[in-house]
């Protein structure tokens, strides 16, 4: 397969905020015309092992409408009536995919460009880093749990839900606010306070490929737009 | 250079915590600050990098000052110009997920050119040998690669001043002394350094000065001559880790194999996370209850897989377990094995010390005489009503032992039982494992700690290249095999 193309962090960025703003209001022709390019920006990209995810939530939606209509039953109906707002996110979820797996040194250096203020991009970096910490946490503890025979599928679990629900999640704020600690400790050690305007090691500029892309998805907007 | 001066530090509810304390170091002196947990050791570290200042909890006064500046007038970043700081814990240290990004942290938050980042880059992590992990995701590094990737961190900022608030702690042997070395290497560079630490041995050739802290003092100064000749016993009754490590001799290791319990493990084969290549590869050896077994082997070898395997936890083994006999099956292990963890914070659920050990557990008449037992034979009773978040972390590590002792497992797995501890900690800690052995107890402990080793152990399992490579019985003459053994461990 070829290599995924090399996009500045910032077209990514616009490219899901245009989408985003696209979506709403779209037909369900629109949306399909949407997924379809958004699908080979995506694969362009890099994103191929979960496309035929994205495309398998597209035919559980024609089949359930296509039952729905044929049939009139409830369940179909409620079907597809879930699955048609899955339908209408997936061109953004798709350009988010793309975001997302940037790599975090590049999304800060692109917020660094646009001026955006040094507390909000740490924060940002934290988070980033935050989520799996707190998953490997919480793992943690419910193997302990499991161990000392009170997880939430043991009896104790069954008897005393909340009990159980205590013993999770006391050790995991505590364990969440000392790596919050020490994460502030070795940030202001670092300087992270110095009112000087951040850089990156990651240089970020725009090639041609970039402006291609956002002529595409502008030319996109503006004729979805006016079709409607 | 580091001036200071009738330090008082109390907590806003009155608790004191450095009383009258004074301290000065000079320009180029390395200078090890030791003595009892909760002596305050990581107050004067944070003073000194002026983390203290910014803690709403703590009351400071008196006089501390770097370079003839007052610290507390000093902004965050002039001091982190000034001093570099070196946590305990490096996992919970990092911004970044890859190595590069990490060290570029410092010098982007004081802007720098994307150039001269690239040349600092390089040869802070040319100094720590880390130019070929430089594009490795820092989740999958060891302990002391992470430590490595922590102080070159740091290097980038290129600062005349180190604090060290015990490095050690999650290092093997082996990482210990590279520790070593580069602390060496920066005394000869002239760097002024400040470390508090309770592993003396691998500072004692190279410290100007050991500073004796307890209750918030500094009880006493050593200079390094005074420091060697410091008798054993002395140090262990202030609560010292050894200078020097020594073998215990003159203790009974041979246990009495009473047979009540015996654990056995037949072609066993842990399979890694990704599936490839087996870590660990038809390991087959039994132990009997009145053995203390120490597990030792390099970092990533297998060690907390082998453990979550046997206690039923990971599902990434083939072989069998037996226990009495009998084959112990992965979903009812954990009523037979018991794994506790290397991080006391995990398992710590109830709302006192008292609470802890009956969770999961009735509370009749037998099981309270036993935990009042176990919390004195531990030194736990007089902290039985704290909660266990606010004890420290030899007292935690204590409360998760009591807390598997409690239950009536045959089979106890321990996974660094005394990292980061005390003299005083380790030898009660010790103590309990022998106690609780002669009972009717089998310990399999995954340690690194030499010092553990020799108070505690009967046994020794070494791993390498996926098999056993040595297991044997420990006695008066293993010292020195067991010392090879840990130092060919990779850091």
């Amino acid at each position: 397969m070829s290599k995924p193309l090399i996009l500045d962090p910032r077209t990514k960025f616009s490219v899901v905020l245009i989408i985003g703003f696209l979506i709403f209001g779209s037909s369900v022709t629109q949306l399909l015309f949407l997924f379809v390019v958004m699908g080979i920006y995506g694969f362009l990209n890099g994103v191929r092992k979960s496309l035929p995810i994205y495309v398998l939530f597209l035919l559980l939606y024609f089949l359930s409408d296509y039952l729905a209509s044929e049939t009139r039953n409830i369940l179909f109906v409620s079907i597809a009536f879930f699955s048609y707002f899955i339908v209408c996110f997936l061109p953004a979820l798709l350009a988010g995919e793309v975001l997302v797996r940037t790599p975090a040194g590049q999304l800060m250096s692109a917020l660094g460009r646009w001026h955006f203020p040094k507390t909000m991009i740490i924060a940002f970096a934290v988070s980033l880093r935050f989520i799996p910490i707190a998953g490997l946490e919480i793992r943690s503890i419910h193997e302990v749990m499991k161990q000392r025979g009170v997880a939430f599928f043991s009896r104790t679990g069954w008897l005393h839900p909340w009990r159980t629900f205590e013993y999770a999640l006391v050790p995991l704020m505590i364990r969440l606010l000392k790596i919050s600690d020490e994460l502030t400790a070795s940030a202001v050690t670092r300087g992270v306070e110095a009112p000087i305007r951040r850089t990156s090691v990651h240089v970020i500029k725009f090639r041609s490929c970039d402006y291609v892309v956002i002529l595409l998805v502008l030319a996109l907007a503006f004729f979805l737009l006016m079709t409607r | 250079m580091i001036q200071l001066k009738n330090i008082d530090v109390h907590s806003r509810q009155g608790t004191p915590i450095l009383n009258d304390f004074s301290l000065s170091v000079a320009s180029g002196e390395l200078v090890v600050l030791s003595g009892p947990s909760g002596s305050g050791k990581s107050t004067i570290i944070r003073l000194i990098n002026g983390l203290a200042y910014m803690d709403d909890a703590l009351v400071i006064e008196g006089k501390a000052e770097l370079n003839g500046q007052s610290i507390k007038s000093m902004n965050s970043w002039e001091r982190s110009e000034q001093v570099g700081s070196v946590f305990q814990d490096p996992r919970s240290q990092f911004f970044a997920p890859i190595v590069e990004d990490e060290l570029a942290f410092y010098c982007e938050n004081f802007g720098m050119k994307p150039k001269i980042i690239k040349e600092r880059i390089h040869q802070a992590a040319k100094e720590q040998n880390l130019l070929p992990l430089l594009d490795h995701r820092i989740m999958t590094l060891s302990s002391g690669e992470k430590q490595k990737v922590a102080i070159a961190a740091i290097r980038v900022a290129r600062q005349t001043v180190y604090v060290l608030d015990e490095p050690s702690s999650n290092l093997n042997l082996a990482a210990t002394t590279q520790l070593a070395d580069l602390i060496r290497k920066w005394k000869e560079a002239g760097h002024t350094i400040v470390i508090a630490e309770h592993r003396l041995h691998y500072l004692t050739d190279l410290l100007d000065r050991m500073i004796y802290v307890r209750n918030g003092q500094a009880v006493r100064s050593y200079s390094r001559d005074k420091l060697i000749i410091l008798p054993a016993e002395q140090l262990a009754a202030s609560g010292l880790r050894q200078t020097r490590l020594v073998w215990k001799t003159g203790i009974n290791r041979r246990s009495v194999p009473q047979n009540i319990h015996e654990l056995s493990i037949h072609q066993l084969t842990i399979n890694s996370w990704s599936g490839g290549e087996a870590l660990l590869h038809n390991l087959t050896f039994s132990i009997h209850s009145g053995e203390v077994v120490m597990l030792t082997g390099s970092n990533g070898i297998g060690k907390t897989s082998l453990a979550r395997a046997l206690c039923g936890l990971s599902r990434k083994s083939e072989g069998t377990v037996t226990v009495d006999g009998r084959l112990a099956l992965r979903r009812k292990r954990s009523r037979q094995i018991r794994y506790v963890m290397q991080e006391a914070d995990f398992q710590l659920f109830g709302q006192s010390v008292w609470d802890e050990l009956f969770v999961g557990i009735k509370e009749d008449a037998d099981q309270v005489t036993r935990a009042q037992q176990l919390l004195r034979e531990l030194d736990l009773w007089s902290l039985r009503d704290r909660h266990p978040s606010t004890l420290s972390g030899g007292e935690k590590q204590r409360v998760t032992l009591a807390a598997a002792l409690m239950s009536t497992v045959p089979v106890i797995i321990l996974d660094e039982p005394t990292s980061g501890l005390d003299w005083r900690s380790l030898e009660k800690t010790a103590e309990c494992l022998k106690r609780e052995a002669e009972k009717d107890r089998i310990f399999l402990v995954i340690t690194h700690d030499y010092e553990l080793i020799s108070q505690a152990g009967t046994r020794l399992i070494h791993l390498k290249d996926r098999i056993v490579t040595d297991d044997f019985p420990l006695d008066d003459t293993s010292g020195a095999r067991v010392l090879s053994l840990l130092t060919q461990d990779e850091s």
